[in-house]
């Protein structure tokens, strides 16, 4: 049996409508369900049920022996784990935005305020762009820090865009492209290699089929 | 009762308060396990807690010198290191003091200390745990120690362990060629990663033709058992890739004539370890728990770089993780709380020297307290009994020799001699 570690949310419904095809199933509604942890009618998968931010520590310290994890969050905490698989679903983008009537002048400056919620991407990227950044660390809503006067600019997730243009804001740059990864703890994937190897081969063939649809 | 919490830390995060039920299982896995060692010739050194930063990154690699904690010497105003690995101090002392003992056998418990993000519960100080094999470049030598290492972590009572092997060269012979120099650090973290979809992007990006994608894909999944290497060989277009592999084969068939092949996986797609490793690497996880116990392998140019040049091996183990999961207690000792009641002690200090002589531990009291809140103090120290001196008439004294939990004396090999012992002092 394979411990998966999922997201609730989008990626939750993402994944499991792949492992439908290949033939794992569940009881109840994974969405809806109160409980943290359902086993698939075969007997073979185990899901845990965390937010976004926790899967890769669960998968690096054991806790799981795999997860399903967006590629922004592994650039952003850099955990110890195998990454196998793109299943190239759950896409976005990581950007640099900054209000509209600011013209372009935030990557001309030198020293600039982000508020983000991924720091450690933040920082490498101005870093290497040789821009003195300073960092104001947000849980949620970040759109809203150049409107009051916080920030320069923001970092963030983008899918549409729209949350975006609603607040007024303009993509600057692009650092990342996202999409949902499939995670494996290192231990697990040598030791179980068989188990690990046949749900690799079975995950990549049901996201290779549904990309193609 | 709740403990006041301070703004400020009392102590260094991530740093080791080892407190003593700890502390004696540490000392009890850590005797045991250069104990083994020993038993294979190899003899424990113990080296200087901070070296000189220049001296040290000769042969340590970025990382670890980024990682590591730096001060600075207060005679001569050079930078000094607190050593966050052991192995390039061994390989300085291979390189010089003991340069002419080949093959030389060492072993070490020492900690060391390294940057880790705090949060992510992976502690700062560190106790390592290690031999190193210098001065054979033999591969009956990588075997010794990676029969060693299975045979340390069995005798520290770890049944389930699995040592994944790979060969640095290997990938080395894929990637060294000059068209791909320059992004050898990318593919060295897209292996780390095992991450084929990073693969794809330097495929998109053009520097990997799409020959190459295909066959570092295969490469990336060549980890599992025995059969992976006839799998190896058929993909290999390089003389460096195919000694790489031979010398794999030659290591593992040493290691079936050691008995401890049985344990091995393999993982040519690995690309971790640190910049000095140079041949045959390993790493020992515990499947259950999904963790790395500790980990090895050959690094040929290290000790060159601190004198005189040599081949060596060797393996370290993180003594937190081995105690984590090592199921060896720590032996029994008998203990004895001596409460005495009388005002001249005389008798309490006679037994206590008599008992010590015996190799029993006798603590006294000395707070004059309530016998049952000595009863509590013995009970929260692991102190099974309790020796009770009483005034009786005509200036006696009464010894009783009481137990601080039931059963415990039935179960005790060393009771009746105990008894022994406090009855001739007129218990």
């Amino acid at each position: 049996m394979i411990t998966l570690a999922l997201p609730k949310g989008r990626l939750l419904r993402e994944t499991v409508g792949i492992l439908g095809p290949m033939g794992i199933g569940f009881g109840t509604d994974l969405e809806t369900s109160r409980s943290l942890v359902h086993e698939s009618v075969d007997g073979s998968l185990r899901i845990l049920l965390l937010r976004a931010r926790d899967v890769a520590t669960f998968v690096e310290y054991g806790g799981a022996d795999a997860g399903v994890v967006g590629k922004d969050l592994l650039m952003e905490d850099s955990p110890s784990v195998y990454e196998p698989l793109d299943l190239r679903f759950g896409h976005c983008r990581l950007v640099v935005a900054e209000p509209e009537d600011s013209r372009g002048e935030l990557m001309q400056r030198g020293f600039i305020r982000i508020a983000t919620k991924y720091p450690n991407v933040t920082e490498r990227y101005f870093s290497s762009m040789g821009i003195e950044v300073e960092i104001i660390k947000l849980y949620g809503s970040i759109e809203l820090a150049p409107i009051v006067g916080m920030a320069d600019g923001i970092v963030d997730l983008v899918s549409t865009g729209s949350t975006l243009r609603a607040n007024r804001l303009v993509e600057v740059e692009t650092i990342a492209e996202s999409t949902a990864r499939l995670i494996f703890n290192r231990s697990v994937l040598k030791t179980k290699h068989e188990d690990a190897s046949r749900f690799i081969d079975g995950m990549r063939a049901a996201a290779g089929r549904k990309t193609a649809r | 009762m709740t403990a006041p919490i301070s703004d400020r830390p009392l102590s260094p995060r991530g740093c080791m308060n080892l407190l003593p039920v700890y502390a004696e299982k540490k000392r009890a896995v850590e005797t045991l396990c250069l104990d083994v060692m020993r038993t294979w010739g190899y003899r424990e050194v113990i080296t200087p807690i901070f070296e000189y930063l220049d001296v040290i990154a000769r042969g340590a690699g970025e990382d670890l010198i980024e990682s590591g904690y730096k001060l600075t010497d207060r005679q001569s105003g050079r930078v000094m290191i607190l050593r966050p690995d052991v192995t390039p101090q061994i390989a300085r002392l291979a390189g010089t003091a003991l340069r002419r003992a080949r093959p030389l056998r060492l072993s070490y418990c020492l900690n060391v200390f390294r940057y880790e993000r705090v949060h992510g519960g992976r502690q700062r100080e560190s106790f390592q745990l290690g031999a190193e094999l210098i001065g054979v470049r033999e591969p009956e030598g990588d075997a010794e120690i990676i029969s060693l290492f299975t045979e340390v972590l069995s005798s520290a009572r770890l049944n389930d362990y699995r040592i994944s092997m790979g060969q640095r060269d290997f990938l080395r012979g894929f990637w060294e060629q000059e068209r791909l120099l320059p992004h050898i650090g990318t593919l060295k973290s897209v292996f780390v990663r095992k991450d084929a979809s990073g693969l794809l992007d330097l495929h998109r990006a053009g520097v990997l033709t799409g020959k190459e994608l295909g066959l570092f894909e295969e490469i990336m999944y060549l980890y599992g058992d025995e059969g992976i290497l006839d799998k190896a060989e058929s993909l290999v277009d390089n003389p460096v890739s195919e000694a790489a592999l031979r010398n794999l084969r030659e290591v593992y068939g040493f290691m079936k004539t050691h008995g401890v092949h049985g344990k091995v996986i393999f993982d040519l797609s690995e690309a971790r370890g640190f910049d000095y490793h140079t041949g045959v690497f390993f790493e020992a996880f515990v499947p259950d728990r999904g963790l790395l116990i500790g980990c090895g392998g050959r690094y040929d140019t290290l000790v060159g770089s601190f004198g005189e040049d040599s081949p060596a091996t060797g393996f370290s183990i993180d003594l937190g993780s081995l105690m984590g999961v090592s199921a060896l207690a720590v032996p029994e000792r008998t203990s004895v709380l001596i409460v005495d009641l009388t005002a001249d002690k005389a008798l309490a200090l006679s037994l206590a020297r008599e008992l010590r002589s015996k190799g029993f531990d006798a603590v006294r009291d000395i707070i004059r307290r309530p016998l049952e809140s000595s009863f509590e103090y013995a009970r929260l120290n692991g102190i099974s009994y309790v020796v009770k001196i009483e005034g009786a008439a005509e200036g006696r004294k009464l010894l009783s020799l009481l137990c601080t939990r039931p059963g415990s004396a039935a179960e005790d090999p060393r009771y009746e001699e105990l008894r022994t012992v406090v009855e001739s002092f007129g218990g």
